[in-house]
């Protein structure tokens, strides 16, 4: 594929990819960087994409690119987010979304990204397995546990007893 | 079972004993991950279970307010330093071109669209000079004013053979002014003229391409006045504006975008 014709590809997921970033960074600026982050290494990485969803492929990266930040930050991904960018993202958001946007940052990093995959960048479980590389069974757990973990409101749902093995640690440090 | 695909069924058509399971079985409905079976098993536990029904409406407002707060990123212009790291801007930003103060020949641009001749290599020169004239005129820099601004696009769309829409740039500053129909070489062309708060003036110029474009969008400057010039489809689309207008590129994303319905 000539490179002109990848990098339109490229070009025309931006917007989404600028969507998932603000979701997952909760700042502009934030997802702005990881979203350059991102086109630097599809660039690299170029001979890798062997045609089917660019979308996809370019998710893929964000994630792995993310993951990899969160954890070399080695903080619980939640406190940057929450003490410095606070206001950087507020003047575009109404309370309520404000609200989903501060709990979504609280959970660990990879509940916080399969989350957004599927209830706002529309993807199915097999996709959103694909795009974070695990089985579909562990995005439907990861799934259900930042779902509990964000609105335990009702008492069906309270996740004291959370039976989950050894990943289910990230909830407990949520809580 | 954590590997299970989603929605096989557990329990025989029971809720699943454990919360966790019942929260997952309960997420995968709400994802519309579920066979149809079982969605009518956790529909008749539902129809028992208060609590459930109250989570799941919970998860259904995050949802949505995650999506109304995250979809309008989509429809806002990418920033310039994103799309240029994917070379598909001129390599020469336009602060570097008025520092340097570089007379570009408009002749010196041809390459941009195929061919010489007539037609669309022309377009630039054309569109510059079109933008030096009216911007300057104080009485009647338009033919239309923006007062009547679906009477003018209809016109421009059905002159120039291109879908005409002023597109809003409010966010950048400048408040639409109206149109007027120009002569180009490519044919009939529009002109859409803006003014932000200091009266500073910028026009979008838009005509049919007949075939003959490349893909990629540049600068083209000359002493006065400055152009972002990009092709789409069949038209060819030009913003143009003072020499030091810096704010064209933006201008051109916004255009861009708005075009896209992004």
């Amino acid at each position: 594929m000539f490179s002109f014709t990848f990098n339109r590809a490229v070009e025309r997921e931006l917007p989404y990819l600028r969507r998932y970033a603000c979701g997952l960074t909760r700042s502009r600026d934030l997802a702005d960087d990881l979203v350059q982050d991102c086109i630097a290494r599809a660039l690299d990485r170029k001979s890798d994409w062997r045609g089917g969803s660019m979308r996809a492929w370019l998710y893929r990266i964000m994630y792995t690119t993310f993951i990899d930040q969160t954890r070399r930050m080695k903080v619980r991904a939640a406190e940057p987010l929450e003490d410095r960018h606070h206001t950087a993202a507020a003047p575009f958001m109404a309370a309520e979304v404000f609200d989903a946007l501060a709990a979504i940052a609280r959970l660990p990093a990879e509940q916080r990204a399969v989350l957004l995959l599927v209830a706002v960048e529309g993807l199915s479980y097999r996709e959103a397995a694909d795009v974070t590389g695990v089985p579909v069974g562990t995005v439907m757990s990861r799934l259900a546990r930042a779902r509990l973990a964000i609105a335990p409101a009702s008492p069906w749902a309270k996740p004291e007893t959370l039976a989950e093995p050894e990943s289910c640690r990230e909830v407990r440090s949520v809580k | 079972m954590t590997s299970q695909p989603p929605g096989s069924g557990r329990n025989n058509g029971m809720p699943p004993k454990s919360k966790s399971g019942r929260t997952e079985q309960l997420s995968a409905y709400h994802d519309g991950e579920v066979s149809p079976e079982r969605s009518n098993e956790i529909e008749a536990w539902l129809a028992a279970d208060l609590d459930a029904r109250e989570t799941l409406e919970s998860w259904r407002s995050l949802d949505d307010a995650l999506r109304h707060g995250l979809d309008p990123v989509t429809r806002q212009p990418v920033p310039v330093h994103l799309t240029r790291r994917l070379g598909l801007w001129s390599t020469v930003s336009i602060r570097q071109f008025a520092a340097a103060a570089v007379l570009l020949l408009v002749s010196a641009s041809a390459g941009w669209f195929a061919r010489g001749a007539s037609g669309p290599v022309a377009f630039p020169g054309e569109a510059l000079r079109a933008h030096t004239i009216y911007a300057a005129e104080k009485r009647h820099p338009v033919e239309v004013r923006a007062s009547r601004t679906a009477h003018l696009e209809r016109w421009l769309t059905k002159r120039t053979g291109v879908p005409i829409v002023a597109p809003s740039l409010s966010g950048q500053g400048y408040r639409f002014m109206g149109g007027r129909l120009l002569s180009s070489s490519a044919g009939p062309a529009a002109l859409l003229m803006y003014e932000d708060a200091a009266a500073n003036r910028v026009s979008l110029i838009v005509a049919r391409a007949g075939g003959q474009v490349s893909d990629s969008a540049r600068t083209v400057k000359t002493e006065t006045s400055a152009g972002r010039f990009w092709s789409e489809g069949d038209a060819l689309y030009a913003v143009v504006g003072a020499a030091d207008n810096s704010l064209l590129p933006r201008l051109e994303d916004a255009i861009a975008a708005g075009k896209n319905g992004i």
